[in-house]
């Protein structure tokens, strides 16, 4: 069937072109998620050839594995924890800077946006100065007569909850610049009438805005869902997972895993672990999209 | 067409020159760019025969490109490691012993405890990285303390951190190391350990000691000097040094230079680490260290020796030393360079030296450091008993040993 599709001169050119995508699809994609997988029931090392095959010896042990399990916790409380506040905060600015009373628009736009352009390393690495130890954060709240002599990075009360502070003032620029698109769509007309019945900025919103961003507001979820299971480069670049694996997160300690302890196997099962909690989230939110829609 | 005859006989010329050549490749963190091309003209003008690629890797993710490589079967021919990492990769076959080349140049050089694992040698020490005490002598002053009689015991420390911490709300007395991988437990804890004549582990390398009486001793002295403290990354704590925040903090060479360029009012010198009491223990510090070693993969063993005693030499080591003042050259005799006399600070760090001592020869060392780092948060950062905190790691580190 695929052959004889390809007789079409029209496919088999479009085949072509795509080839070279296919190709190191295959190759970078394909391929190490295959691997991956066959590994994940070894105690593959990295460093040695040899591999034994252990069945689901490490898929059992990472459920009692503490630190595992410590950084499953963390991973759904930065997730639970920053998508509601990235959520209604990046709404809240795209409806802002949509308003008729705001100006410069463009001037905000690029604002909110410059943080989704800037690298993570650079922004993890302004963001640890700002929570250090003697740094600004920390002299602010000296002003006010409150002394602490730990950096908000390095005690593990404040560290989860620094990270997921800088992710959440990191994303929102991202998700209102994609609000903003979505709130543009709406007919203005809609407002009008509702203007004409008498309805409230707040009626508008809720009854008009909101239901119809509704496509944008899953997308935006989805996505932010997804990115936040998969958190790395903030733990990587400011805590290393610590103090006391406070901020240890499922890639972070796969990365931890794999390439410091060398036990690529056990890594690459907490991958796939990875993949059926994002796998069934995402499931349940096609779901509810398709519930609604 | 007579001009693209002898063209074309260069180029053949050429071609065969090159294959001719046997190519050595160079994995390494020390040398940058600049020097890394000066060094590969020496070595080429003096070897023609040997063709020299030396890859500058980043702290950041070096480590990972060494370790993807040699799964790619595609690892260098020398390979320059953390010496605390050399037991794993030792152990992991990934290192060719060098018992057999070891003999040449053994009497020339010290730290060869960075390469022995398994009673054979897997590498040649390279450079040294002992840690000291940076103190600031404007502080002492400031709290009544002699700046040139720094503490030389715990309990000096303990009492001039005390003093130096009630000079003002952002003034500390020491900092320790929290909040990253190595730094907790390499400055200071675990050289405190070895200072007051305890170990983690039995000389055999077989049993756990970390619920011992030297280490809880110790213990309990870190939790006492935390009250003092500055806590945080030894980035951080370097730049409160330098901004004159701190009295005290331990770290390696490398924030000499970087404290006198950036911080050149902040007056401080360097000192042996205290010893726990005048008349027991010693001035214990880490021994980092850069080690050379040959890649199990490599097909030309002679000619990668050639590479490691160019580099190893104190012609190169020194020339690294100038240019970072991070590291020492491991050759015998390197104080009497003149170097040193102009560089007191850095002198200082040889005299520590002589009481580094490095991380046990243990397969599992990766997993064991990063115990230890929640081993001292838990210490600095807790309110859990110091007994209980060692008993429960010490389990953990027996089932890894």
């Amino acid at each position: 069937m695929f052959i004889l599709k390809l007789k079409n001169k029209y496919n088999l050119t479009t085949f072509v072109f795509l080839l070279p995508w296919i190709i190191t699809f295959i190759i970078f994609s394909v391929y190490p998620i295959i691997f991956s997988f066959g590994i994940s029931f070894t105690d593959y090392t990295g460093l040695s050839p040899e591999m034994n095959f252990v069945g689901l010896k490490n898929y059992f042990s990472l459920f009692k594995d503490e630190i595992f399990l410590k950084a499953m916790r963390n991973t759904f409380i930065f997730v639970i924890g920053t998508i509601p506040f990235t959520t209604v905060i990046s709404i809240l600015l795209a409806v802002l800077i949509n308003s008729k009373m705001v100006r410069f628009k463009g001037l905000f736009k690029a604002g909110f946006f410059l943080p989704s352009v800037m690298s993570m390393v650079v922004i993890s690495t302004i963001w640890r100065y700002i929570y250090s130890a003697d740094g600004i954060l920390n002299y602010l709240l000296q002003t006010i007569g409150i002394e602490k002599n730990t950096g908000w990075l390095a005690s593990p009360d404040t560290a989860l909850l620094s990270i997921m502070i800088m992710n959440v003032w990191a994303a929102i620029g991202y998700y209102t610049i994609i609000f903003l698109a979505g709130l543009q769509s709406i007919p203005e007309e809609l407002y009008e009438s509702a203007s004409i019945d008498g309805a409230s900025n707040t009626d508008k919103f809720f009854k008009i805005t909101l239901p119809l961003i509704k496509p944008t507001l899953f997308f935006v979820i989805a996505i932010n869902t997804i990115r936040s299971f998969q958190i790395f480069t903030e733990i990587f670049t400011m805590t290393g997972g610590g103090p006391l694996n406070s901020t240890q997160t499922i890639v972070h300690y796969l990365y931890l895993t794999g390439f410091r302890q060398f036990r690529m196997g056990y890594a690459s099962a907490m991958a796939y672990i990875l993949v059926i909690i994002i796998l069934i989230i995402t499931l349940i939110q096609q779901r509810v999209l398709r519930s609604e829609y | 067409m007579s001009k693209k005859i002898l063209l074309m006989v260069l180029l053949v010329g050429l071609a065969l020159l090159s294959f001719g050549k046997t190519k050595i490749s160079v994995w390494q963190f020390m040398m940058d760019d600049t020097l890394s091309k000066q060094v590969k003209a020496q070595f080429e003008a003096a070897n023609p025969d040997i063709e020299l690629e030396i890859v500058q890797l980043s702290w950041a993710t070096g480590f990972d490109r060494i370790v993807t490589s040699i799964a790619a079967g595609s690892a260098p021919d020398v390979i320059e490691l953390g010496n605390t990492w050399l037991a794993t990769f030792a152990s992991q076959g990934v290192l060719r012993p060098v018992d057999d080349i070891v003999g040449k140049v053994k009497d020339d050089y010290v730290a060869w405890n960075f390469v022995e694992y398994q009673e054979k040698t897997w590498g040649f020490p390279w450079l040294l990285a002992p840690r000291a005490m940076y103190y600031n002598l404007e502080l002492l002053d400031k709290a009544g303390l002699d700046p040139d009689n720094p503490p030389k015991t715990w309990i000096e420390l303990l009492n001039a951190s005390a003093k130096i911490d009630a000079l003002g709300p952002d003034i500390y007395g020491v900092g320790l190391c929290v909040g990253e991988l190595y730094s907790p437990y390499q400055e200071w804890f675990l050289p405190a350990v070895w200072g007051n004549m305890g170990h983690f582990v039995s000389p055999d390398l077989k049993k756990a000691t970390l619920n011992s009486d030297p280490v809880i001793e110790t213990a309990n002295y870190y939790r006492s000097l935390s009250n003092y403290a500055l806590l945080g990354k030894e980035s951080e704590l370097a730049e409160a040094f330098g901004q004159g925040k701190l009295g005290f903090f331990f770290a390696g060479p490398a924030y000499i230079n970087n404290t006198q360029r950036d911080y050149p009012e902040t007056i401080f010198d360097v000192t042996l680490i205290p010893k726990p009491r005048d008349h027991h223990g010693y001035h214990a510090s880490f021994a980092g260290g850069e080690v050379l070693g040959i890649s199990s993969q490599c097909e030309n063993v002679e000619e990668a020796w050639s590479v490691i005693e160019f580099l190893l030499s104190e012609e190169v080591a020194m020339q690294i030393t100038r240019t970072t003042g991070e590291v020492f050259p491991t050759k015998v005799g390197i104080e009497k360079d003149p170097w040193f006399e102009s560089h007191p600070l850095h002198a200082t760090f040889l005299e520590q030296n002589k009481y580094a001592v490095p991380f046990p020869p243990l397969a599992e060392a990766n997993k064991i450091e990063q115990l230890f780092t929640n081993i001292v948060e838990e210490i600095l950062l807790t309110d859990a008993q110091i007994e209980e905190i060692l008993q429960k790691y010490n389990q953990q580190i027996q089932n890894l040993l």
